[in-house]
């Protein structure tokens, strides 16, 4: 009768903090070890939208002989990366000789499990300490590897260990698939919202051709503040047909200048066989010039396609005035096509 | 009367030959170095390559060799060595030796009298026949150390002290300089068998370019091989090229860590990988120490073996500087640069793991040989207080050293011009040029020398700190890996053009590795275009990008490189 009531209890007070998000439906369960598994409630906002990733642990974890369980509730965003963690007061985690983690503690487990850039974590289990060494240094059976030790809580290096396997496992895909399931248009928008390149990666990799147009203007919008490589993978990722669209031609025209090299670089490809609007064709002409030694050729190139003698007299002209030399391909394609329309071609330098 | 004179004289002479012979014995030539081993370090500022016992306390076993004399007598004895630890203790020196004739020891004992290289003398003895059998015994395990053994009948003879005149008369005595051999018919010489140029040698080589790779050691993989024991560092198959590295991957070994046994850095995998080319002669064991230019272009680089001291020519319408210190361009005329640069030249916001380190401060080149001795005496001593003095030592009563290295892992020497140098504010605010090549992906990591250590030994510290600036993978101009005044030299490695504080990150050997890649497929696309890397740079890039798109190493081979990858600002592909 007293576990029931205390049950209640706990669930009511977890309800008091989730005035925002609501939980629903079953949950997943994620296998660790043998026999040991953990599940997993999705969390929604008001909307109705999912919010976030939810599991109450009980695990147990062994430090050196010493074992006990560890229980702790832990979050994930709607892609699996890990969140943070709570534990109440009474189900403290402990180190060696039960001693109790420290604010300090606190806050570098929150980095650990937080962290991609970790090297003990690629490290078998076994491994992680140097078991031919017998004399008891820092507590342990064997001496914890040098590299391993400058990662790690000092005497909670198993602990370390599986709550980061738990926060950074088998628990992502299942997240990612979930996530998958109900990605709709307000989910993408809300997803879009978010400052947050890795889910906006999550977003490109993962989008069908009828998600990517109905949503192409939020995702165009991303690349002019996005950062690193997000904005030539967006490109690489949108569907080569709608390139073809107004849209996507009036963003390239606004934005290609200041776009890096290698989205330049991905924007031509895509260009390549696509109709374009005459005024990105004249825009393209005007990119050819003397400095632009790197990306000239792949412009001729781009431009020849579906040229007019209007275009084609003008690219000849802006060869010559600028003396652009142009590659042996594109010579050939210049030729037959200044026959076709009774241009004159001769005078052009090849590389 | 003429003839009579000329008569007279040329008996002088042959009588003159006949009474006083001097016999020159290179220690690094000896036929048995039994434990010594060879370093070749620091030739190019003391002047030869010498044997030495590296035994970690423990006494190496002989070195031995057999001398033929010319006539048996009375010999002074003279023994080119140093004791090197008399810089910094004057108590006993560290590495103390004999010399043995035919097993027995001259009563002189060498390694104890001066600091600097210089000969010994180790008094006369009686030869009695003309084969003899010599040999150096270690006595301290403590890098004793022996260049060259010299007998002289000769009364009036005094050894050379200055280097330059004591190298031709080596070279005079074996006869190396007035005919070294040429090396081959090559499109592409590679001075240097690190990450960088061993990669830079097979990308050649499987883009049909003929290349000569020149390493002086036994064995490829630089601060990657057995001798230094460092793990690569950095990331591979990045954007915007993520093909680049599959080489890296193919040749790099598959478990991580500094400072573990033998095994873990593969040395043979690296060997085979180039064996397996025919387009790569490999010359192990030759130092590059001479270099012939023309017109403001390397027509020539000379090499000398380090076991017997012979000469060899390189020649070919390309060369790479894989050497780290940028040997081949200093030796040209190249532009370089050296150490930190002020604030005020790069405007750059940051002044410029392994804990133990030594040498900041002093110049890697000509200092090179207090530095390296210097990591190892702040070894040796730290070693004799854990186990004879400290309050623990009964911990380490049975315990030994394993390995110490005596191959020295430089970090930073000298970088040279390119017609572009990267700094760091390229990286932070991601200014991406168009002929942006290998992705560097380490953080801006510099090292400075521990300020708790320093106040202990000032001027001598032998522990550093690092700082860490994350990064987003960024590719490296094609304009940095190319000397901006020898027109066919290019480079890969940690002597590229970079600042001090860009080099924190490009230094690491995936990164070195990726390097290799790229200047390996800007050979082959100059063999083609017959052009030179500038020519590459402004006419031809796009076909260098193309073979970057397709990379060099073999793409379908697991990747193995999940190791010491470090933190980067990008979105991390979980493997």
């Amino acid at each position: 009768m007293i576990s029931r009531f205390s049950l209640l209890f706990l669930i009511s007070t977890l309800c008091s903090f989730l005035t925002a998000v609501g939980q629903e439906g079953h949950p997943m369960t994620i296998a660790i070890e043998e026999g040991i598994n953990f599940q997993v409630y999705t969390l929604y906002d008001k909307a109705g939208l999912i919010e976030e990733y939810q599991s109450h642990l009980n695990v147990p974890v062994c430090e050196d002989r010493v074992c006990y369980n560890v229980k702790a509730t832990f979050y994930w965003n709607a892609i699996g990366e890990f969140e943070y963690y709570k534990i109440s007061p009474k189900d403290t985690l402990t180190k060696l000789d039960h001693e109790p983690f420290t604010p300090e503690d606190h806050q570098k487990l929150q980095n650990i499990l937080s962290s991609q850039d970790l090297n003990f974590v690629n490290i078998p289990r076994e491994e992680l300490v140097d078991k031919s060494d017998s004399s008891e240094v820092d507590g342990y059976t064997g001496a914890t590897k040098a590299t391993v030790k400058k990662e790690v809580i000092e005497g909670a290096l198993y602990t370390c260990y599986t709550l980061w396997h738990i926060a950074n496992g088998a628990v992502i895909d299942s997240i990612k698939s979930n996530t998958l399931k109900y990605l709709d248009g307000p989910l993408i928008q809300k997803l879009i919202q978010q400052d947050n390149q890795t889910v906006h990666y999550f977003l490109i990799n993962n989008l069908n051709t009828k998600q990517f147009k109905e949503n192409m203007d939020s995702i165009l919008g991303l690349m002019t503040s996005s950062k690193g490589y997000f904005s030539k993978n967006a490109i690489e990722k949108i569907p080569q047909e709608l390139f073809a669209l107004n849209s996507v031609q009036e963003f390239i025209l606004a934005n290609y200048i200041d776009l890096d090299y290698y989205t330049q670089t991905a924007i031509l490809k895509k260009l390549d066989k696509t109709r374009q609007s005459s005024d990105l064709k004249n825009f393209i002409l005007n990119q050819i010039n003397e400095k632009n030694t790197f990306q000239n050729q792949k412009l001729i190139a781009l431009v020849l396609h579906d040229i007019n003698q209007q275009n084609l007299q003008q690219l000849l002209d802006r060869l010559k005035e600028n003396k652009i030399s142009v590659s042996e391909e594109n010579y050939q394609a210049i030729k037959s096509l200044s026959n076709n329309f009774a241009l004159n071609s001769n005078g052009l330098d090849i590389i | 009367m003429k003839k009579l004179t000329f008569l007279f004289l040329l008996t002088l002479t042959s009588a003159f030959a006949q009474k006083h012979s001097t016999v020159l014995i290179e220690a690094e030539s000896f036929k048995n170095k039994g434990g010594w081993v060879i370093d070749q370090q620091f030739m190019d500022v003391m002047g030869s390559s010498f044997l030495m016992a590296h035994g970690m306390g423990k006494t190496v076993e002989n070195a031995s060799t057999t001398v033929s004399f010319p006539s048996t007598g009375k010999y002074k004895v003279y023994v080119r060595t140093r004791n090197w630890s008399s810089q910094w203790s004057k108590v006993e020196a560290a590495g103390q030796f004999q010399l043995l004739i035919d097993g027995k020891p001259l009563k002189k004992t060498f390694g104890k009298d001066h600091e600097n290289w210089a000969w010994t003398e180790g008094g006369e003895i009686k030869i009695t026949k003309k084969e003899v059998n010599i040999a150096l015994k270690d006595l301290t395990g403590f890098n004793g150390r022996c260049d060259a053994i010299i007998f002289s009948n000769d009364p009036n003879f005094k050894p050379i002290e200055e280097v330059q005149a004591l190298s031709d008369f080596r070279n005079d005595y074996f006869g190396f300089d007035r005919n070294p051999k040429n090396a081959g018919n090559f499109d592409f010489v590679v001075v240097g068998g690190g990450m960088a140029g061993t990669c830079a040698a097979i990308a050649a080589a499987r883009n049909g370019v003929k290349v000569a790779l020149v390493q002086n050691r036994p064995v490829l993989g630089g601060n990657n091989s057995s001798e230094v024991r460092v793990h690569l560092g950095g990331r591979i198959n990045l954007e915007p090229y993520p093909n680049l590295g599959n080489l890296v991957n193919e040749i790099g070994p598959e478990e991580g860590g500094n400072a573990q046994p033998k095994s873990y850095y593969e040395d043979d995998k690296k060997l085979n990988a180039v064996m397996n080319e025919p387009n790569i002669t490999l010359f192990l064991n030759h130092h590059a120490n001479q270099v012939e230019t023309k017109d403001g272009k390397i027509e020539k680089v000379f090499a000398t073996n380090i076991e017997t001291g012979e000469k060899v020519i390189f020649q070919a319408p390309l060369f790479a500087d894989c050497t780290g210190d940028g040997t081949i361009g200093i030796l040209a005329g190249a532009e370089f640069m050296i150490g930190r640069e002020s604030r005020s030249v790069y405007n750059e916001p940051t002044k410029g793991d392994w804990e133990w380190e030594t040498g900041m401060g002093l110049d890697m080149k000509l200092d090179f040989e207090q530095i390296r001795d210097y990591g190892m005496l702040a070894v040796y001593s730290n070693w004799n207080y854990l186990k004879n003095h400290s309050d623990n030592k009964a911990k380490f009563a049975n315990e030994g050293l394993k390995w110490v290295a005596y191959i020295a892992g430089k970090r930073e020497s000298v970088r040279l011009k390119g017609d572009y140098v990267l700094i760091e504010q390229d990286m932070t605010e991601r200014r991406v040029y168009p002929d942006g090549t290998a992705p560097t992906s380490w953080t801006i990591d510099l090292h400075y020398p521990d300020p708790e250590n320093s106040k202990l030994f000032p001027g001598a510290a032998f522990k550093s700190i690092a700082k860490h600036i994350k990064i987003y993978p960024y590719p490296i101009p094609f304009r940095c890996l190319y000397s901006k005044n020898i027109s066919n030299l290019m480079m890969a490695g940690r002597d590229i053009s970079v600042s001090h504080v860009a080099l924190g990150t490009v230094r690491v050997m995936r990164t070195t590795g990726m390097m290799g890649e790229v200047v390996g497929m800007a050979a082959s696309v100059c063999k083609k275009e017959n052009t030179n890397p500038r020519g590459l740079y402004q006419k031809h890039f796009s076909k260098l990008e193309a073979l970057m798109i397709k990379g060099a190493g073999n793409p379908n081979l697991p990747y193995i490189q999940g190791y010491n990858n470090g933190g980067t600002l990008m979105e991390i592909k979980k493997k």
